[in-house]
């Protein structure tokens, strides 16, 4: 019946892609548990041991709907940011915000501009709202501001987006340059700027929060340092105007009862988050000598994953593919320049000797 | 530096927001105002969720759920090819809109209804059709057949009226009503119905369905919806990757495990149910013959004969400790308020209470 489904325009439209693939698919399929998971930039640090006892408490309230506005949650971001309760947006997971941030901003056939090959969810709901994804180049593996400023003018673009450090390239902007961008767009364009991985950059990459430019939202989650990506809370940072109108939009209920615990519990440990970002620069540092002794470089990272380069994207493919025969999850940048690479996320210093042995091997069997 | 007001679309500006039954702050309130279930998930599911809320909360989500739709196909049929899961069906409705109505295109529903409807068809720029219920509150079948229709939207058994429209109504429904069908079963477990045999005849209706009444989990957000796999993969193209949170998935597995523990749930609140229909009757109330977990009552007639006002008594028992439904002054239920089934003695605590407040104590 696939023709005779009522599809709208859009979604008729769409692209023939596979559903989204996920680790636990390639177990599935593999019918054994992957060895080593290091492609989804997941924090092997695990989560705060308060958060862990205060979900464990909010589970025997199951029965009971969650706050629709998460205000213990939203008040204590409020506060960790210096900012009114107004410019905070609690969300499930970052994906979830991304969403709703193009649905109101970009009508069907309206251009949003985005470095070509960043972050591919962005990019999902961009096409899967009907709307015209604009891709610019990056420039010697950032993000080409002034060419983004420039696109987005010439195209009227009424959206742009930004990682801030970049996924998947791992480089990142300095906060001065991103606040000129800013500006530079204009002030009908709104600049999505996504921090998911802030937490492990360097303090010049975050633009200070106030004060607040109302054409700039940022995005932040409990995925990465937090440790909760099972648990689906990001936030949003945004002149007021634009956290009223998500309101109207948004699934009320998003955030469940035992993810708004964790994540507000979380907060609270930051000597927790602290460790393991402390760990995570330790980790990028280990992993780089280790693919070092094996003769590749690694691009320069403010995350928590570090690219290593193979030379070209063929060879990055083989090299995925192998690994994941060898029950080892990573993945790789989709486009140039990033796709010579392969995308690792920081684990522990085993689950790299092992990443690293397979990768030898690897190497030792492909032509030169 | 610029200062002006970001520019929405035009049609999210307009737009108003959905209005979520209240969620009292205060501890000491008894809730019966968003159709929750008073007694608990059985215990694994807090044993699952805790176990869950550890070091592999690390991980990203399974995005298939496979968990859940391997238990949901054994226990209601079809494969897991037929289900997708949602962060609540709240999800999957904005995901059905998404997929089959663009702007202009028509969707019908009866009216009164669930009132999220509407605002994901604004959403979606589409037209919205309410066919209002006849004098009784029942679905007029004849009116809600329209050519045009992309989606017809049915909430089986209805809120707020807690109606429930028999099998071979939807099944005609289905035969006659041109586009996507949507069966939104929220309430199904709390009655003798249940769509999906009809989904499994016709590859345009869709059956959602929650964890949230039944099941005991409104705070977890678990919904599915049920549809041939073809009419799945179009609504899987659009949701989220990751929507459904570990820790959901888990006490969902846990509750589908134990699902006796459900069964039992629900059959003492259909007990409960008809127990307070009975008891507001006898007050002098006008109670619909309901097939969920709450009931919906017209207020006794005043001496006068005058149309009812329920605010009164929605604010007389708010303030001793009862909340309930009241839709202010929405036409056809201004005098009426929905009731959700507490527990026995919630219950009568309510009708204690009532009968203090008709008594002006």
């Amino acid at each position: 019946m696939g023709t005779r489904l009522p599809l709208t325009s859009v979604v008729r439209n769409l692209p023939e892609m596979v559903p989204f693939v996920g680790p636990e698919t390639f177990e599935r399929r593999q019918g054994r548990a992957l060895r080593v998971r290091l492609g989804a930039n997941e924090s092997v640090f695990g989560i705060s041991p308060v958060a862990a006892e205060a979900m464990s408490a909010a589970a025997a309230k199951a029965w009971m709907y969650n706050d629709p506005e998460a205000y213990d949650l939203t008040e204590a971001l409020a506060q960790a940011h210096g900012v009114p309760q107004t410019h905070v947006q609690v969300g499930a997971g970052i994906d979830e915000l991304l969403g709703l941030l193009v649905r109101v901003f970009a009508d069907v056939g309206e251009p949003v501009v985005m470095s070509d090959g960043s972050y591919p969810t962005f990019a999902y709901h961009v096409v899967g709202h009907g709307a015209r994804l604009v891709g610019v180049d990056y420039q010697n593996g950032h993000v080409d501001l002034a060419a983004m400023a420039d696109r987005a003018r010439t195209e009227q673009a009424r959206l742009v987006y930004m990682a801030n450090p970049d996924n998947p390239m791992g480089s990142w902007c300095a906060a001065r340059q991103i606040e000129h961008f800013v500006d530079a767009v204009g002030e009908d364009c709104i600049v999505i700027l996504d921090e998911a991985y802030a937490d492990f950059a360097p303090t010049e990459a975050i633009v200070p929060v106030l004060p607040l430019r109302p054409n700039l939202v940022r995005t932040r989650t409990f995925s990465k340092a937090h440790g909760m990506a099972g648990a689906r809370v990001g936030y949003l940072l945004a002149d007021p105007s634009i956290v009223e109108i998500l309101g109207r939009v948004r699934n009320q209920f998003g955030v469940n009862r035992i993810a708004q615990a964790g994540a507000l519990a979380s907060l609270s440990d930051a000597g927790f988050v602290h460790r393991v970002v402390e760990s995570v620069t330790v980790g990028r540092q280990q992993l780089s000598a280790l693919a070092e002794r094996l003769g590749l470089s690694c691009l320069p990272s403010a995350t928590n994953f570090v690219n290593i380069d193979v030379g070209d994207g063929e060879r990055a493919r083989q090299i995925l593919q192998q690994l994941l025969e060898r029950d080892i999850f990573v993945r790789m940048p989709s486009k140039p320049p990033g796709d010579r690479c392969i995308r690792v996320t920081i684990g522990h210093a085993e689950d790299h000797e092992i990443l690293i042995d397979a990768l030898a091997e690897i190497l030792n069997g492909l032509p030169g | 530096m610029p200062q002006k007001a970001p520019k929405f679309l035009d049609h999210i500006e307009r737009m108003a927001g959905y209005i979520p039954g209240e969620q009292p702050r205060q501890a000491d309130i008894v809730k019966l105002n968003t159709n929750e279930n008073p007694y608990p998930p059985p215990p694994s599911v807090l044993e699952r969720v805790r176990e869950a809320a550890t070091q592999d909360l690390r991980k990203y989500p399974d995005a298939a759920a496979s968990g859940v739709r391997e238990r949901l196909s054994r226990l209601l049929g079809g494969s897991p090819d037929n289900f997708v899961i949602g962060n609540g069906s709240d999800e999957l409705l904005n995901v059905i809109l998404r997929c089959f109505a663009g702007p202009g295109d028509l969707v019908t529903f009866p009216w009164p209804t669930y009132p999220y409807y509407d605002k994901l068809i604004d959403l979606q720029q589409a037209k919205p059709h309410p066919v209002p219920l006849d004098d009784d509150f029942q679905v007029a079948i004849d009116d809600l057949v329209h050519p045009e229709s992309r989606i017809t939207l049915l909430a089986n058994p209805n809120s707020p009226t807690g109606i429930g429209l028999s099998r071979e109504s939807i099944d005609e429904l289905a035969s006659r009503c041109s586009g996507i069908l949507v069966v939104d079963e929220a309430y199904v477990d709390f009655s003798a119905g249940g769509a999906i045999e009809i989904a499994q005849k016709h590859p345009h209706v869709i059956v959602t369905r929650t964890l949230s009444k039944s099941f005991s989990l409104a705070g977890v957000r678990v919904g599915f919806a049920y549809a041939h796999p073809t009419l799945i993969a179009g609504l899987w193209k659009v949701k989220e990757h990751y929507n459904v949170s570990s820790l959901s998935q888990v006490a969902a597995e846990a509750a589908l495990d134990d699902i006796d523990v459900m069964r039992v749930n629900a059959e003492r609140i259909i007990a409960t149910r008809m127990r307070l229909s009975n008891e507001l009757r006898t007050r002098g109330f006008f109670v619909w013959s309901s097939e969920a977990n709450f009931v919906l009552a017209r207020i006794p007639v005043g001496d006068a004969g005058h149309v009812g006002d329920a605010q009164p008594l929605f604010e007389a028992l708010k303030e001793r400790g009862y909340l309930v439904r009241h839709y202010g002054q929405q036409p056809r239920l201004s005098d009426c308020l929905r009731i959700s089934i507490g527990s026995d003695e919630q219950i009568d605590g309510l009708l204690d209470t009532l009968d203090h407040v008709v008594e002006g104590d």
